[in-house]
């Protein structure tokens, strides 16, 4: 018989708890948003908004529990494309107004877990719309190199102080909110870079290396 | 048909929002915070629907599920979980949940998921309707034709059975296993490559942006859901 994985230990349960009064916050500002305008519904917004950042938290808080726990984390082939589409599905109403560009070939394939996948791409496209101004572009690329995908995401904003370049690990890289992110590469030994963009903003780079072959390179069908 | 809907949730301060919520819209409900008392009161109330955590303290919402089904194989079930409990909802999905909702969620969302669920559980026939419409996606199985938008679209005979078990299953989510086994037949469950290059190949013809499908919608690790609204 299966089981569910019931979360015991107790930041996972404190987590599980959190949910149900932040479902009830998010559950009440979508329904009070609905027939206001104005600063009324901007504020509900925010709420909403606020809720779902404080669920992210959650999110980021318990992969690092996961990535701390020690055991490798599971991995499985997963497209692309798809986590792109389902990444940016979901944070549409953070993208509203921002022109969104995506170079990623429909067969590009990266070997993650799929909640730590979309973690990634959640933490980077979060980070792009934070820091920068609204309404300016992003584009995300993803290509194979090797046996590694690269992630990358970039932004229009203002770039990245020299110290940043520098030093991902250092307090200017937590400040971009990429802590998370940073401890999920690293327990995949992959590779999480930030450097300028060329004609202004921020790259930031995510490189995971393959843990075995991939299946585009077998035969099948 | 009691329009009664089951809330099975430790925490009374979601589960007293859900019944209101549920109210202004028309439906009556029950609630229960634990397992053990879940399934007398399922008996009693005979749900049109039942809204289960996965996470019950005193229980295995794994467990629950399977014995409400024992019971009762046809009353939808959605289940409420955290984001990162995907093999917990793949289970749950595989087990004969109907759909999962997200912690937090919103209203939309949840109304969203019960209208499906209900709209299935209310449409179960033995035959299948010929014409089917989802979205932009119209299907004629019985002159094997399918329409995007209007325009006749030419799919491979996999990927007509993959749009067809999609549409007939639109707004719910299907895990890979229940494509692949409707799809490709038993003995491919695991194959989940077949599915990715195949939904690859659907999404450019469906869709007019592939990166950003509108109906065709991904849930990472756990399967795929064909947009109806």
């Amino acid at each position: 018989m299966s089981r569910t994985t019931s979360p015991q230990d107790p930041f996972s349960r404190l987590a599980h708890d959190l949910r149900s009064p932040l479902s009830v916050i998010a559950g009440i500002a979508s329904r009070e948003r609905e027939g206001l305008s104005g600063a009324s519904r901007e504020a509900l917004d925010k709420i909403l908004d606020e809720t779902l950042r404080a669920s992210r938290m959650l999110e980021n808080r318990a992969a690092i529990a996961k990535v701390d726990a020690g055991s490798a984390l599971p991995r499985e082939w997963l497209s692309v494309e798809e986590l792109v589409g389902a990444v940016l599905a979901r944070l549409e109403p953070r993208l509203v107004g921002r022109s969104v560009e995506t170079s990623v070939d429909g067969d590009v394939l990266i070997h993650s877990d799929a909640v730590m996948a979309e973690l990634l791409l959640i933490n980077l496209l979060d980070n792009a719309t934070r820091y920068t101004p609204p309404g300016s572009a992003i584009e995300i690329t993803a290509r194979r190199v090797d046996s590694a995908t690269t992630l990358e995401v970039s932004d229009h904003g203002p770039g990245l102080s020299a110290e940043a370049v520098r030093n991902v690990d250092q307090p200017a890289e937590s400040r971009r909110g990429l802590t998370a992110c940073q401890r999920i590469v690293a327990s995949y030994k992959g590779k999480l870079e930030m450097v300028p963009r060329a004609g202004g903003g921020a790259v930031v780079r995510i490189t995971i290396p393959d843990a075995s072959t991939s299946p585009t390179s077998r035969n099948d069908k | 048909m009691s329009n009664t809907v089951l809330i099975i949730d430790d925490d009374s301060e979601l589960r007293a929002f859900l019944v209101g919520a549920l109210t202004n819209h028309g439906f009556k409900t029950a609630e229960v915070s634990n397992a053990s008392q879940a399934e007398e009161v399922a008996v009693q109330v005979r749900p049109t629907l039942i809204l289960l955590d996965l996470g019950l303290p005193d229980g295995d919402g794994l467990e629950l599920l399977q014995q409400l089904r024992a019971r009762n194989a046809t009353t939808p079930v959605i289940v409420l979980s955290a984001r990162d409990q995907v093999e917990d909802k793949v289970s749950a999905l595989d087990l004969g949940a109907n759909d999962y909702l997200t912690k937090p969620f919103n209203m939309r969302e949840l109304l969203a998921r019960v209208r499906v669920a209900l709209r299935h559980a209310g449409h179960r026939t033995a035959t299948p309707d010929p014409i089917v419409n989802a979205g932009p996606v119209r299907i004629d199985h019985e002159r094997h034709e399918i329409t995007v938008d209007g325009v006749p679209t030419r799919l491979t005979p996999i990927e007509f059975r993959l749009l067809s078990t999609l549409a007939r299953n639109a707004g719910k989510v299907l895990t890979h296993r229940q494509l692949l086994e409707e799809v490709w037949g038993p003995g491919k469950e695991t194959e989940t490559h077949y599915l990715r290059v195949h939904m690859a190949s659907l999404r450019r013809k469906v869709e007019r942006d592939p990166a950003r499908p509108r109906w065709l919608a991904t849930e990472p690790g756990i399967g795929y859901r064909l947009r109806d609204e």
